[in-house]
């Protein structure tokens, strides 16, 4: 007859398949359990190179290397998304440009209040605030929203942006496509196309 | 199993509470066996059949004793230990299957991506009017992502109060890993002419097919024997392609 286990050897059994299922899971990113696990699994899927934390904001962090700015999302649980789909997880945000780097997100977490983040890193010196804005007229049906940042140093001395804003979800149809970088006088230094800088869910 | 080895062993297992049906069942089986040792033992002593049996239940001691006895070598809290642990795998493993599925799903478009690119391609973009030139230009990005310029083709049909012609650019981009999706958009991609910046509009369309992005860029204006330079400097990774349309498929008045 075949030995039955005893419970010891059941339980041990059953973690050392947990953690081997796990060690896979990790491994593929299916899963990440802190933050920083979430930040190497994004390096990884897009091959950059290992970023430094900047700051963090709610369940967002934002790490940066000489190339890349890059806000991850860490939402604690077992699901984090199929393979890492980069319009819920991350967002890269490019550091080519001489003026600045910047990333929109907008998560619509509560079925009426949408949250919008606005964040980058500015490396213009005389550079205090930044407003992203629609620029059409909005009398042509859009109702668009308006976010303005102040531009503040972090602990690295890099000089960046963060607001969030909580609107309600029906009061507006239009996300910026445009984003000004002003200095202390409200005088325009650098306009950026952010059409495309957008991510997010909802 | 003898009948009186049978109720020995169902009584014995009524005491046995924290068991679960197969444990129960093993350890009826091991009392059972020692029974029938010691039973065949007497037997081979010149002991009858019925004695025999008897003398070895009644050595076995009160069914309720030893019940409650063997009750306390099956600890409850490893049961729901272990009912917790295997609760977890079963999770986990549901899990990695959804998303293996999930990458498998996809898999059959990022093959197709690198072997037979056309043939999906064709099901998504019409270009009545253009010949198709195969190409085969490809970059590879630091994450496993492969773009392949694939095809091009002038449009001789299109042309525009000679101001140019049309040239169309395709390419597609996928994971080594054919698991994978592609995470580097082709949209990031910019396509030049040799023309001042201001006088060429490009404009792309894309799908996708499983893990594979197909894009395909339309530029006006080209002209005659003009490559196309496609550029790509972004999180760190440039190149620059220089990518030649098929002037020898047009008839250049």
């Amino acid at each position: 007859m075949k030995k039955v286990r005893t419970r010891k050897e059941k339980t041990l059994l059953g973690c050392l398949t947990l953690v081997l299922l796990l060690a896979i899971a990790m491994g593929t990113h299916l899963m990440g359990f802190t933050p920083g696990q979430n930040v190497r699994a994004v390096e990884d899927l897009l091959g950059l190179a290992p970023t430094e934390p900047v700051m963090d904001r709610d369940d967002l962090y934002l790490t940066e290397n000489e190339d890349v700015l890059l806000l991850t999302a860490y939402h604690p649980g077992l699901w984090r998304d199929h393979w890492g789909n980069n319009s819920l997880n991350f967002v890269a945000m490019d550091k080519s440009d001489d003026a600045l780097a910047v990333g929109g997100g907008y998560w619509n977490r509560e079925f009426a209040l949408s949250t919008l983040h606005l964040f980058g890193e500015v490396f213009l010196e005389e550079a205090a605030s930044v407003r992203a804005y629609y620029p059409v007229d909005p009398s042509f049906g859009h109702r668009p929203v308006e976010l303005t940042a102040e531009v503040f140093t972090a602990h690295n001395g890099g000089r960046y942006f963060w607001s969030v804003t909580q609107v309600e979800t029906n009061s507006f149809d239009t996300l910026p496509s445009a984003l000004d970088v002003l200095d202390q006088d409200g005088n325009v230094l650098y306009t950026w196309d952010m059409t495309d800088n957008w991510s997010g869910e909802g | 199993m003898h009948e009186s080895f049978y109720q020995y062993t169902h009584a014995v297992a009524q005491y046995v509470r924290h068991a679960t049906g197969k444990e129960k069942a093993a350890l009826r089986k091991e009392l059972n066996d020692h029974m029938a040792d010691h039973a065949q033992a007497l037997l081979a002593g010149g002991f009858p059949e019925d004695h025999a049996c008897r003398v070895a239940v009644e050595s076995m001691g009160d069914p309720a004793e030893v019940g409650k006895a063997l009750n306390k070598e099956y600890p409850l809290r490893w049961l729901v230990l272990s009912r917790l642990v295997w609760l977890a795998v079963l999770v986990v493993a549901l899990l990695l299957i959804l998303a293996l599925a999930h990458g498998l799903k996809g898999a059959a478009g990022s093959l197709a991506a690198r072997y037979a690119p056309m043939e999906h391609h064709h099901a998504e973009v019409q270009l009545p009017d253009a010949e198709l030139v195969p190409l085969d230009f490809t970059q590879t990005f630091p994450n496993g992502d492969v773009i392949h310029f694939y095809a091009a083709a002038v449009d001789a049909e299109a042309q525009y109060m000679d101001r140019g012609y049309v040239g169309h650019l395709f390419a597609v981009c996928y994971n080594r890993n054919p698991l994978r999706d592609s995470l580097y958009h082709p949209g990031f991609i910019h396509c030049l002419t040799d023309a001042p910046k201001e006088e060429t509009l490009v404009s792309l369309d894309g799908s996708s097919y499983g893990n594979a992005e197909y894009a395909h860029w339309v530029i006006y204006f080209v002209h005659p024997t003009e490559p196309v330079t496609v550029q790509y400097d972004r999180y760190g990774t440039s190149f620059t392609l220089e990518i030649p349309l098929p002037w020898e498929e047009v008839a250049v008045p």
